[in-house]
């Protein structure tokens, strides 16, 4: 298989995980691995490159983070969020 | 079928054929809703062959449009997706099903408040080549929420008719109806691929998806589809050559800049929001957001958990003293009828085999009926809410830890009322791994069959004693019981996790819907609908079991001796001898052995099954003549006490880990399709309770004598 050219930061995505706040914006940069079933899932669901999302909620005790995106909620645990290569978003 | 005899000839033809049409959405777009709004009661709930993914097909009821054929498909984020869901919803509007025909016409119902990921959908569906017509759906929220959709606009970028609709308040549905007859009458096809303007690379995706051979087709657009579904890597390719072309083209998209997993979706995505951007317009900014406030709450570490845990204990609360009244409604009942049978039916096997057996196989079904009535008004309320999502989340990070998932709080808890609705509601878990893992453990949820075994062991053997001044010690050994099965259900899911499904990715990824207010009539229906197939499944297999029961233990016939004695050498006597040595080290005779074979059957048999070998009649767990029969039965040849304790404990125990129900057993083979689940399950379970019940039986006669 040949290697996809998107740089992967997400060693240093892996610290910023742990500032998440709610209302923090960011945009998506890249998805690792977009072949793979996680990743085709949230691209159909719309978080694809350039798209926003805004922190919602943060579950206590290390359980899911909420995203707003698009006009919709999800869901999703900390090692699926990391799939996305993510910057701050500031307008 | 009406009959046709004063229609005239090309009318009758007209209607001989129906116009099938297939509702497609995402999950919660309301396509159930609008499929009941169209169907009234004329449709039935049945599952795609092979696969426990429901399907509705119902017959429209309003007047005029009688030829309407519809069928409610699974939802989907993507028809390249590949969840079951998606991949049969795909499969079912391209005809791919082997037993289903493909569509005529397809609504696409689209969440006018969610509207870009729902026209993402839409314009794969556009692609397919059925003519489509697009429900903008919600049009009551949208005006609340102050949404002005501007439909002319979405029509005409879509090329597709768009009515707006309220499946909720019926609003529209006639307009509906009328656009999908005009679509199914017309031969123009909407216009197909208008997302993409690289003519190049719909060539080039057209070129692999003609390589493969799985899919008879030469319909161009199909085949751009098919390589579509290659270049994202939902389909594999199916030769070396077709891999070859494949790579080529990643290759080729990846120089030039291009994510080649992601290039569909996000073409597709920048040019469904250039048109959701210019038809929906945000008229009124001031949406308040209530969600957001609720969730603060709900999901906050202290205040969350303590109300989630006060929902779950009014729950079970409600369901055993609420249910109690009619269950107790339904056991006098069928009492009743088996005395009045007896009056009415001369003695002979005819009455033993209608009173005895039928007629308490059938009671046997319905006294669960009311708990799960109960229980389906709770979840089905949480769930309209939106409560249920908000419990998954706050659940997840425990429940992965023992290597399941926030999903599977749902049909564990539905499994404390019966693991047979627990196991159907599993399958809203997407994860292979996670499901099974649900599914195996979600009969060790102590099911309220178990309740009358507790209360006979517990009332004839547990002192009545108060233990640190308040606590009732009986009240607690029931409550110890069920906490013994969930912390050996989250056990046995952790080695599962840890053994067999090791290697099996685990995902969470859930949509937070908005908080509402719930409907009756949907509520009423999902009770319905549970309590239907509780009796379908349990009805038939409880009923057959009873009988075969029954026959065991009425044959071989003996002309003389006492009933004890007929007992003794009936079938089930024999079995029960058989299998003593097996059970006697958890302390158990063989008339106890007979009353546990017959409660393989299901749980509750046990407490009817104990009354027959020990003669006698009328008895339910709480008489008197039973509780004492069983704590004063004596061994005949030394003529000790048969029972203690230490066999009570045992006992319970043997029944809080015993695979015992036989409709558990079957529903997890249609569930999971196949022999080897419900194999492991019986034997992991049966294993399970006989260890933990030679050790019970051990530690506590050593330590109670
Ligand atoms: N307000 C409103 N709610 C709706 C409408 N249609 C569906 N719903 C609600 O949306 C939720 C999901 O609907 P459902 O039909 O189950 O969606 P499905 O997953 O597409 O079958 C349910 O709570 C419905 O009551 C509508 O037109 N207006
Ligand atoms: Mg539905």
């Amino acid at each position: 298989m040949h290697k996809c050219t998107i740089p992967n930061i997400f060693s240093t995505m892996k610290s910023s995980i742990l500032q998440f706040t709610p209302g923090a914006k960011y945009r998506i940069e890249a998805l690792r691995d977009s072949y793979s079933y996680l990743s085709q899932r949230l691209l159909s669901l719309g978080l694809i490159k350039g798209a926003v999302i805004e922190i919602a909620n943060i579950a206590p005790f290390g359980g899911p983070i909420e995203v707003k995106c698009r006009g919709y909620n999800l869901s999703l645990r900390r090692d699926e969020l990391a799939i996305l290569t993510l910057t701050p978003f500031v307008i | 079928m009406s009959t046709v005899t004063a229609v005239p000839p090309v009318a009758a033809k007209a209607r001989s054929k129906p116009l099938l049409t297939a509702l497609a959405g995402v999950p919660n777009a309301g396509k159930t809703t609008l499929f009941n709004a169209l169907t009234g009661l004329n449709y039935k709930v049945a599952n795609y062959p092979g696969v426990t993914v429901e399907k509705r097909v119902g017959t429209c009821h309003l007047a005029g449009f009688e030829n309407i054929r519809l069928v409610d498909l699974p939802g989907a984020y993507s028809l390249f997706g590949g969840s079951p869901d998606e991949v049969l919803a795909a499969d079912h509007l391209m005809g791919r099903l082997p037993k289903e025909d493909k569509p005529d016409v397809v609504i696409c119902v689209v969440d006018a408040c969610n509207i870009e990921r729902n026209l993402f959908l839409a314009s794969q569906i556009i692609d397919i080549g059925i003519p489509v017509v697009v429900a903008l759906n919600m049009l009551d929220i949208a005006k609340t929420r102050g949404l002005s959709v501007r439909k002319e606009l979405l029509a005409k970028n879509l090329g597709v008719a768009v009515v707006d609709i309220s499946g909720r308040t019926k609003t529209n549905t006639d307009e509906l109806l009328r656009a999908v007859a005009k679509a199914g009458s017309g031969e123009k096809r909407p216009g197909r691929y208008r997302w993409c303007s690289d003519k190049e690379f719909l060539d080039s995706a057209k070129s692999i998806g003609r390589l493969s051979r799985s899919d008879d087709t030469d319909d161009p657009d199909e085949l751009i589809g098919i390589g579509i579904g290659l270049l994202s890597g939902s389909r594999q390719a199916e030769s070396a050559k077709q891999r070859e072309l494949l790579l080529a083209m990643r290759k080729q998209l990846v120089e030039q800049g291009v994510d080649a997993g992601a290039y569909e979706t996000e073409e597709r995505y920048s040019w469904v929001n250039s048109i959701a951007s210019r038809s929906v317009v945000q008229v009124d900014g001031t949406r308040k957001d209530l969600t957001e406030k609720l969730d603060r709450v709900l999901t906050h570490p202290v205040w969350g958990l303590l109300i989630f845990l006060m929902i779950m204990g009014t729950m079970f609360q409600s369901i055993f003293t609420w249910a109690s009244i009619p269950m107790d409604f339904i056991d006098s009942l069928f009492a009743d009828v088996q005395v009045g049978l007896k009056s009415i039916i001369p003695p002979g096997q005819l009455q033993s085999l209608i009173a005895d057996g039928i007629v308490v196989g059938v009671g046997s079904v319905l006294i669960f009926i009311p708990q799960i009535a109960v229980l389906y008004l709770f979840i089905s309320v949480l769930e309209e809410t939106g409560y249920l999502s908000r419990a998954a989340v706050l659940l997840d990070a425990f429940m992965r830890r023992v290597g399941l998932q926030g999903r599977s709080f749902i049909p564990l808890l539905s499994s404390f009322a019966c693991a047979i609705p627990g196991i159907m509601a599993t399958r809203s878990i997407p994860s292979f791994s996670d499901r099974m893992a649900t599914i195996l453990i979600a009969p060790l949820m102590s099911c309220s069959a178990r309740l009358p075994v507790y209360t006979l062991l517990i009332a004839a053997f547990v002192p009545r004693r108060t233990v640190a001044g308040f606590l009732s010690l009986q009240g607690l050994v029931f409550l110890g019981l069920y906490l013994l099965g969930i912390v050996g259900a989250l056990a046995i899911a952790y080695l599962l996790r840890k053994t067999v499904f090791r290697s099996s990715p685990s995902h969470f990824l859930m949509e937070m819907p908005p908080y509402r207010i719930p409907v009756a009539g949907q509520v009423l229906k999902t009770i319905w609908e549970k309590c239907a197939v509780f009796v379908k499944n349990a009805g038939t297999v409880i009923l057959a079991c009873s009988i075969l029961l029954w026959f065991l233990a009425s044959y071989p016939k003996t002309t003389d001796g006492s009933p004890s004695e007929a007992v003794r050498q009936s079938y089930a006597g024999q079995l029960g001898q058989a299998i003593e040595p097996i059970i006697e080290p958890l302390g158990y005779d063989w008339k106890l052995g007979v009353s546990i074979i017959a409660s393989f059957a299901a749980r509750e048999v046990f407490v009817s099954s104990v009354a027959l070998v020990n003669n006698l009649e009328d008895v339910d767990e709480e008489s008197d003549s039973l509780i004492d029969a069983i704590r004063n039965a004596k061994d005949p040849e030394t003529g000790e006490h048969s029972y203690d304790l230490a066999t009570a404990l045992s006992l319970m125990v043997f029944f809080v880990f015993a695979c015992q129900c036989m409709s558990t057993l079957a529903v997890c083979k249609r569930e999971t399709g196949g022999w080897k689940w419900p194999i492991v399950m019986f034997v992991y379970m049966t294993a399970l309770a006989y260890g933990a019940a030679f050790v019970t039986f051990r530690l506590s006669s050593s330590l109670l004598t």
